[in-house]
């Protein structure tokens, strides 16, 4: 049994994050009923409207937002609990004593965190990939969405990990990592006016460069960004898994 | 006979100005047990992190049979055991999750075979399924010990094994030790003199930070008095 499997275990038998997984499934699958019902009722008006937003536009675009959003909610318990609980367990000296090297047990936990979301989100993909199909939408846009969400998914994670290292208390590390991702999607929705050139707050942010794929704008900046950010913020996890050594706790 | 050496050289660590650790040397060979001996806060638990290569300390170095636990830490550490004194435990697991989960992280080739020894060793068969949450402390202990010994260390570290253990279970992990010293070196910290001087062939008594004495307890008199010395020694300090 490795750490990516530990970690499964984790999540598997932890009773009350089913229940809180379950809510947030609920609500992502209830979000997605109700945009396809606003869309439907105002299908009227749109008839009037010389450039009527198209279904991906009204349906698919707003859904993998609000899914972006209620990800963090998800990230800051699965990727919060990772590193906190073990001082919550006193589990530190299992790890620290041990032949691993820290960057595979990074990899480890962050590999079993990414599967853990996917197991929420994997629904609400075959979801939309289902309604492009019935409803003849490109493909393409729709699969360059759910790329876009798996990103940020996996930049959140890389974030929630090095937050939960820093922290001994795991219910801190939910909220301090709810709020550091709270802080990036408001960084994202910073209104600074255009005329004083461009946003650099915003590139800042993981959900600017996620609506940028979303919206069919593939650029590789965005995906420098996500790569770079990710292997950057595991980096700085390993390092402090590394720092423990010298810390007397 | 394997010929195994423990060399601690120079030890010193200070947390906010304040010296945990103070100089500490000493060198120690063969299969055989060492207690450490100290009041609370003399720095025993800070030590014995520091040979089981969890804490690098800021001066000195630990090197046991030429591996060093700071350069060569994966090495040192495949062949050290530690028992903290809180059972490091995941609530989640099973007792033989635990203990697989532990030989994994350990780097133990053949790990079915270690862990049905340290089952035996410790005497886990009836809770192996369980959750290591639902178990009484003296299995916790059991199991702690179980994970600390699933590699066969050469080098076995147990800070306050004994503590909250009942007369029975004590009696139990002192035929253990007694057993794990034929063929490891094993470094125990403790508050128990009368244990201390049954079971341990050495005696390290430390005092803020400070290593004090080194006692051969095999070299001594049989009318020699542990805790006469070991009063003498802190109440000086003191």
């Amino acid at each position: 049994m490795n750490t990516f499997q530990t970690e499964i275990i984790f999540f598997k038998r932890s009773t009350l994050l089913w229940f809180i997984l379950a809510l947030f499934a609920f609500v992502s699958a209830w979000s997605l009923l109700m945009t396809m019902e606003v869309f439907a009722s105002v299908q009227v008006k749109f008839a009037s409207m010389s450039d009527a937003p198209t279904l991906y536009q009204g349906i698919i675009y707003p859904v993998m937002v609000m899914q972006s959003k209620l990800m963090i909610l998800l990230v800051a318990i699965v990727a919060g609990l990772s590193y906190s609980r073990l001082s919550q367990n006193n589990a530190w000296p299992l790890l620290l004593s041990s032949c691993q090297s820290e960057w595979s047990i990074v990899v480890q936990k962050y590999l079993a965190s990414f599967v853990i979301a996917m197991v929420f989100v994997l629904p609400v993909f075959a979801a939309l990939i289902c309604l492009s199909f019935l409803a003849k939408i490109a493909i393409f846009p729709v699969l360059m969405s759910l790329f876009a969400l798996l990103l940020l998914i996996a930049w959140m994670l890389a974030m929630g990990h090095f937050l939960s290292s820093l922290v001994n208390n795991a219910g801190f590390a939910v909220l301090l990592c709810t709020l550091v991702l709270m802080v990036f999607l408001m960084l994202s929705q910073s209104t600074i006016a255009v005329t004083w050139g461009k946003n650099w707050i915003q590139v800042f942010s993981p959900f600017y460069h996620f609506k940028r794929i979303n919206s069919d704008i593939f650029s590789m900046v965005s995906l420098f960004y996500f790569f770079s950010n990710i292997a950057l913020l595991l980096g700085l996890t390993m390092i402090r898994l590394k720092h423990k050594r010298y810390l007397l706790s | 006979m394997l010929e195994i050496n423990l060399s601690v050289k120079n030890l010193s660590h200070k947390v906010a100005h304040q010296a945990i650790l103070s100089s500490i040397d000493f060198d120690l060979s063969g299969f055989q047990a060492v207690t450490l001996l100290g009041p609370n806060g003399a720095g025993k638990s800070t030590l014995l992190k520091a040979l089981s290569a969890q804490l690098y300390c800021q001066r000195g170095s630990v090197d046991f049979n030429d591996n060093n636990s700071e350069n060569n830490s994966k090495d040192y550490a495949s062949q050290v055991g530690y028992m903290p004194e809180i059972a490091t435990l995941l609530p989640e697991l099973t007792v033989l999750e635990q203990l697989h989960y532990s030989a994994q992280l350990k780097a133990v080739k053949q790990a079915q075979e270690c862990i049905d020894q340290a089952v035996e060793t410790c005497q886990l068969q009836s809770v192996l399924n369980k959750r290591t949450t639902h178990i009484s402390l003296g299995y916790r202990q059991r199991l702690n010990l179980a994970q600390a010994i699933i590699n066969q260390p050469q080098l076995l570290i147990m800070d306050e094994p004994l503590n909250g253990l009942d007369p029975h279970l004590m009696i139990e992990f002192r035929n253990i030790i007694q057993q794990l010293k034929q063929k490891s070196l094993i470094i125990i910290s403790t508050h128990y003199l009368a244990e201390a001087q049954i079971i341990s062939d050495r005696v390290l008594i430390l005092q803020a930070g400070q290593l004090l004495d080194n006692i051969n307890l095999r070299k001594q008199k049989k009318a020699f008095d542990l805790e006469q010395t070991y009063l003498q020694h802190t109440s000086v300090a003191h």
